[in-house]
């Protein structure tokens, strides 16, 4: 039990780490991947709800740790983002297709990255400082860059994990093997 | 969602009320402060490993385009030639800067080296690594305001906030990032250069007076307490001038590529 918790508190550094340190020195628009949301897509559709909300804290935490926003921000942003992966996933998409991963995904990082933008901006209004955000061609390009790269990692993870896992694979009733 | 699962997301979403509270207050800091710390050394090697890999898929693409590079360069080197006793004067002017800065051995500045452990920011919207993170904060005698350089002793940005062991740095390209500045050879401050969507760097409010000319070295004049004079900033590339308006402006290119750095150096006041 507590071999497990320290194994994915450790799973959920390393993950914390790489996004913060790694990804967001990777050229090009590789910078543009986002980790945890796709993770947390993941783990939500495999693992459950409750599974998935610990790792969407902890990985909120670790970027907590290294922003400087204010305590709380990317709390609220990652969890409304996995709150809603997971009403989506519950009433509307299977866990077992990769256009439903796709969806989630972009949902997903769409939620996140709308809230972030929300709030900072909410609170340099509030405290009274300099936030421009153009909503230009080259921001909405940049965004567009960024969510086109994330679906190919999507593509890629549910590849891989498909190779190397039977979960979402199809489950066939064949009639007449079915016992009464 | 089961019943149990609400009740546990509830108290959860307590816990994080009084993290937020906590935090607010300031209780949290010496925990954040202590995980900086702990994650910084981890932080910096998957940092070096990430920049690794950018500069070899810069070095990559730059000989993809190696050949089509040298017939313009033919037909460059023509006119370069012409340009050239005026380059080894701006050569000399440099050598001269360097040996006035003379930078982290002769001269009296005080510094902090640091690593890089992140590059850009939420508050980098134009997308372009505006903003980077390193390793020393307050703990080390950092505060808001310093100036950051590279080993060269170019100026890279400047400190816009610190927690207890980390710190977050406004590159020059970055319009957050203003800073006094002068052109090399003439006295006293002559504008501000502030960054231009990520990309390169304005210097405006220059009186029309001023002679302002392409290949200049622009530097820090030391009006600033923080930021000593001398530090290099960049090179003219662009002169705006409009006999209307009551300032004239400039575009400066960074002498430096951010891109290429993994070690900085924060200079503290002499005092």
């Amino acid at each position: 039990m507590y071999w497990r918790l320290l194994f994915n508190l450790f799973l959920i550094f390393i993950l914390g780490i790489v996004q913060v340190a790694f990804v967001s020195a990777l050229p090009f628009w590789l910078k543009n991947i986002n980790l945890l949301i796709i993770f947390l897509v993941f783990i939500l559709s495999l693992r459950g709800f409750m599974f998935g909300f610990w790792w969407t804290a902890g990985m909120a935490f670790i970027l907590e740790i290294f922003s400087f926003l204010p305590f709380g921000v990317y709390f609220f942003s990652l969890i409304s983002a996995f709150f809603l992966a997971n009403f989506l996933l519950t009433n509307y998409f299977t866990n077992r297709s990769l256009y439903s991963y796709l969806a989630l995904t972009l949902a997903s990082l769409f939620t996140y990255q709308v809230l972030l933008y929300s709030l900072n901006y909410g609170l340099h209004y509030f405290l009274q400082e300099d936030f421009i955000l153009n909503l230009d061609k080259s921001f909405l390009a940049d965004k567009l860059e960024m969510f086109l790269v994330n679906i190919l990692v999507v593509v890629l993870f549910f590849y891989i994990y498909n190779f190397i896992s039977k979960n979402f694979q199809p489950v066939f009733l064949v009639r007449g093997q079915i016992k009464k | 969602m089961l019943k149990s699962n609400k009740k546990k997301v509830l108290v959860f979403v307590a816990v994080i009320g009084l993290l937020i509270f906590l935090s607010s207050i300031g209780i949290l800091n010496p925990f954040i402060g202590f995980s900086d710390r702990i994650f910084s050394p981890t932080m910096k090697n998957f940092y070096n490993l990430g920049s690794g890999l950018r500069n070899s898929f810069d070095n990559q693409a730059g000989k993809k385009n190696i050949f089509t590079e040298n017939e313009e360069l033919k037909v460059r080197v023509a006119n370069l030639t012409e340009q050239n006793v005026e380059l080894e004067l701006v050569r000399q002017e440099n050598k001269l800067l360097r040996e006035h800065l003379n930078f982290l051995g002769k001269n009296n500045y005080r510094y902090v080296m640091s690593s890089i452990v992140s590059r850009g920011d939420i508050t980098d919207v134009s997308d372009k690594s505006e903003v980077i993170t390193i390793n020393k904060g307050l703990r080390d005698g950092l505060v808001p305001g310093l100036a950051v350089v590279s080993s060269q002793g170019i100026i890279i940005g400047k400190i816009a906030d610190v927690k207890d062991s980390i710190s977050l740095v406004y590159l020059t390209n970055n319009s957050k990032c203003k800073l006094a500045a002068s052109i090399l050879g003439q006295e006293g401050t002559e504008g501000v250069t502030e960054g231009d969507r990520g990309l390169t760097i304005k210097m405006g409010f220059i009186p029309q007076s001023k002679e302002i000319k392409k290949d200049d070295i622009v530097m820090t004049s030391g009006l600033e307490y923080l930021v000593p004079r001398g530090l290099a900033i960049g090179r003219v590339i662009e002169v705006e001038k409009n006999n209307n308006e009551l300032w004239q402006n400039a575009v400066i290119e960074p002498v430096i590529d951010n891109d290429s750095l993994v070690i900085v150096s924060v200079l503290l006041p002499s005092n």
